[in-house]
């Protein structure tokens, strides 16, 4: 049923390419660079954000006083704040697409579980860096969201109030409040770039940046929307007070709007459902290549003999598992006799995925367990489900 | 030159005039912008906004005309990167 069901997205999402492909080039198909665009509006995020620590101050009677300033004052400062804003909800919107692009696309297995663990990371710590954003701006929806996040830590059985002491600086709202709420949206957005790390070690070409002319589409929606529907600020907090109601932002507060409907500890089970349901997708209905038929291929072998050096495994296998070292000692085929490098696999890297043999012309690759005619197996039923989605 | 060309050849003109404007609204808005006149530099920014995407449109289209190539750039740095890259 999961698979089935996961089949009928795959091939809605690969119909989707086709279409968008005959609008734009398919190098420039806007679908292809979801992470990249993620990757380009936490840029953006950066850079506005810097922009805005410098007028910001973290006290309670400072912190709206300080983001009026900017947003009134400052040349342009209301326009930066906005595009922070927006590109913030453009984030979430580029890695929750990327998330389910991949998911659909069956881009997260095996290996790839790496890039999805760290990507659900991303997505976690990019929403907490987003909530604390709104508790910054220091209005009535900003005491709001500060009420509910503390009742929320405080459900976590066990280790609940001493969190929510740690991190809101003790019961209430208190002058080490605001502080720590900073602390915890910077230090989370710096922590973002470390995680990017993770999420890109394992890949050998990652798309990091989408085209220039998405670059310059994406960046100029976010500014202008910044100055069509400017980022405003509600009427300053009035600690002691606790608003009724809270305006609903679907990308950032959903838990804090449903912490304000439904006991916090059943949202606070709610989510770690949901995250820990993200976190086990990768091994949910997963197919060993034994089940799906094949026998088991082995880690790619180099045949030292027929090995030029010439590198094409090396920048072809996407697993980054094929590093070249200086030659020991001459090839024996005639292309290999005066080679200078040799290929090496790295056993703990290599997925058994055959690439590195495509990329040989000399036959120097070989996956030990699979044969010619199950790669040919293979490659037909690869050709029928295209064919498939082609019809 | 085909009827698709000439189409996205006019349409890179339009596209730049638009930019043009663009160009001049920003201008307008730095200059006559001040807190008591927000809405100059809502402009203003309104205007860079646009001109962004009207650059982004303009490669896109020089793009389909065939002008520029895919990514060309990228695939020489590959390639040069291929053969120069040291041994790790």
């Amino acid at each position: 049923m999961y698979r089935k069901a996961l089949t009928a997205l795959q091939r809605i999402t690969l119909r989707l390419d086709v279409a968008v492909n005959r609008i734009y080039p398919s190098d420039w198909n806007p679908l292809y660079y979801t992470g990249g665009l993620a990757n380009l509006f936490l840029f953006i995020l950066v850079l506005s954000g810097i922009f805005i620590f410098f007028y910001y101050v973290p006290s309670l009677t400072g912190a709206h006083a300080s983001v009026a300033y900017l947003t009134e004052l400052v040349p342009y400062g209301g326009l930066i704040r906005g595009i922070h804003r927006y590109a913030a909800d453009a984030f979430i919107v580029a890695a929750l697409l990327h998330l389910f692009r991949n998911w659909f696309t069956d881009r997260y297995l095996f290996s790839r579980d790496s890039p999805w663990i760290s990507g659900m990371f991303l997505l976690i710590f990019g929403g907490f860096v987003g909530a604390t954003g709104y508790i910054l701006v220091w209005d009535d929806r900003a005491l709001a969201v500060l009420g509910l996040f503390d009742d929320l830590l405080r459900a976590i059985p066990a280790v609940g109030d001493w969190l929510a002491g740690l991190l809101l600086g003790g019961r209430g709202v208190s002058e080490g409040t605001l502080p720590r709420i900073l602390l915890l949206h910077v230090g989370p957005a710096s922590f973002l770039y470390v995680l990017l790390w993770w999420h890109y070690v394992r890949l050998r070409h990652p798309k990091v940046w989408p085209p220039a002319t998405w670059v310059l589409v994406s960046l100029g929606l976010v500014t202008l929307l910044a100055a069509v529907i400017p980022a405003v600020s509600g009427i300053p907090a009035q600690p002691g007070t606790r608003p009724e109601t809270m305006p609903l932002d679907v990308f950032f507060l959903l838990p804090f709007w449903l912490a304000g409907l439904l006991p916090p500890g059943l949202v606070v089970a709610l989510v770690a459902v949901t995250l820990g349901a993200g976190f086990v997708i990768p091994y949910l209905g997963r197919e060993e290549p034994r089940e799906m038929g094949v026998r088991h291929a082995g880690v790619a072998q180099v045949i030292d003999g027929n090995c030029t050096g010439c590198e094409l495994c090396y920048y072809d296998c996407p697993y980054n598992a094929i590093v070249m070292v200086p030659s020991p000692h001459p090839g024996l085929s005639r292309a290999a006799a005066s080679r200078k490098l040799l290929a090496v696999v790295i056993d703990s890297r290599c997925v058994e995925c055959g690439i590195c043999i495509g990329a040989c012309p000399f036959e120097a690759l070989e996956l030990p367990g699979l044969l010619e005619a199950d790669v040919t197996r293979r490659v037909q039923e690869a050709v029928a489900v295209a064919e498939t989605v082609r019809a | 030159m085909t009827g698709e060309h000439r189409r996205y050849a006019t349409g890179i003109l339009g596209l730049a005039a638009v930019g043009v404007v663009c160009a001049i609204l920003i201008v307008v808005g730095e200059a006559l912008g001040s807190p008591d006149r927000r809405v100059f530099w809502q402009l203003g920014g309104a205007a860079l906004g646009l001109l962004f995407v009207v650059y982004g449109l303009i490669l896109l289209f020089l793009r389909k005309l065939g002008t520029i190539g895919p990514r060309r750039a990228e695939a020489e740095d590959d390639l040069r990167g291929r053969w120069v890259k040291p041994v790790p």
